[in-house]
């Protein structure tokens, strides 16, 4: 028996397509957030709120995953925004070569901020780096408040916590102190939002950061 | 399925180390499932078992261990030639 060594990442052709990915954003000075979350968490409907806030002062286009339909994409496309749909056709994620052939249909130049909102997966999600700034995790209330706990990756890889669907906290048995406390617990450095997209509660907060950070260039 | 994809990568990293014509030679794949890796050990094992099915590589059985970060390949144990 002879034994070849190896010791390679078993993801390294993704992050090497995310640097590739990466790099256009930055030449392009863009700023890109990676929206994970659970499915029915409030993605797109945070991404409609954004895009109704933001979109007279920050040029926004928007890659949309998910396993099955256009759905997501039509709703976006309601606001005027250049918005491209990547079906996974049963992956419970997105990886870097999906957004490097879904950003060859955007003109990267024209936007200030691309937001790529992920399939809804709380797990898979967190180990393929797209080339993103940043991963914003979204929670809804209605999940409970011990998910940070029980799906820490996720948290740990994230820089921003959104805590969505706030509006329901009087149906549902869910402590936001103790989500919020659960999140930090587990990443200290997340930066945290408490929204709800029904009531506007919280959304401008987190539109003018959103406008300061695609201000920055990200060159 | 998480482990699907990820099996499908191990496979092609042992396909850039060995050749296809040294396929058959081809017995354990040693990788390491640290804590950041997110996958079921058995999962993933079972994934490349159907991969490397009927494949030239089809005696390679994968092999997990407990790594430190997320997931390695480190080694490929090969049989020598008779």
């Amino acid at each position: 028996m002879s034994v070849i060594t190896i010791e390679r990442k078993v993801l390294e052709k993704n992050d090497a397509i995310a640097e590739q990915n990466r790099d256009r954003f930055r030449a392009a000075g863009l700023f890109v957030m990676n929206l994970v979350s659970s499915p029915g968490a409030g993605k797109t409907s945070l991404v409609e709120r954004t895009i109704e806030a933001l979109r007279d002062r920050v040029r926004i286009g928007v890659i949309e995953g998910d396993v099955q339909t256009d759905l997501d994409a039509q709703r976006v496309a309601r606001y005027g925004v250049p918005v491209v749909q990547i079906v996974t056709n049963g992956g419970c994620h997105l990886e870097a070569r999906l957004v490097h052939d879904a950003i060859e249909r955007l003109a990267l130049d024209g936007l200030d901020l691309l937001i790529i909102e992920n399939v809804g997966n709380l797990v898979c999600p967190a180990n393929f780096d797209l080339g993103e700034a940043m991963k914003v995790v979204v929670i809804s209330t209605t999940e409970g408040d011990d998910k940070p706990l029980k799906y820490p990756a996720m948290f740990r890889e994230a820089s921003v916590v959104v805590v969505n669907k706030s509006d329901l906290l009087p149906y549902v048995s869910c402590d936001v102190q103790a989500l919020v406390s659960n999140a930090l617990s587990v990443n200290p450095a997340l930066r945290v939002f408490e929204t709800s997209c029904t009531t506007g509660l919280g959304l401008p907060d987190w539109c003018d950061w959103i406008a300061q950070e695609a201000g920055r260039g990200h060159a | 399925m998480h482990e699907l994809g990820l099996a499908h990568g191990i496979f092609d990293i042992v396909r850039r180390y060995v050749p296809e014509p040294q396929a058959p030679l081809v017995r354990g794949v040693r990788v390491a499932v640290g804590p950041r890796a997110n996958v079921i050990p058995e999962s993933l094992e079972f994934c490349f078992g159907a991969i490397v099915h009927d494949t030239a590589y089809a005696r390679a059985f994968l092999a997990c261990a407990p790594g430190t970060d997320d997931l390695r390949v480190i080694d490929i144990e090969l049989e020598d030639p008779s």
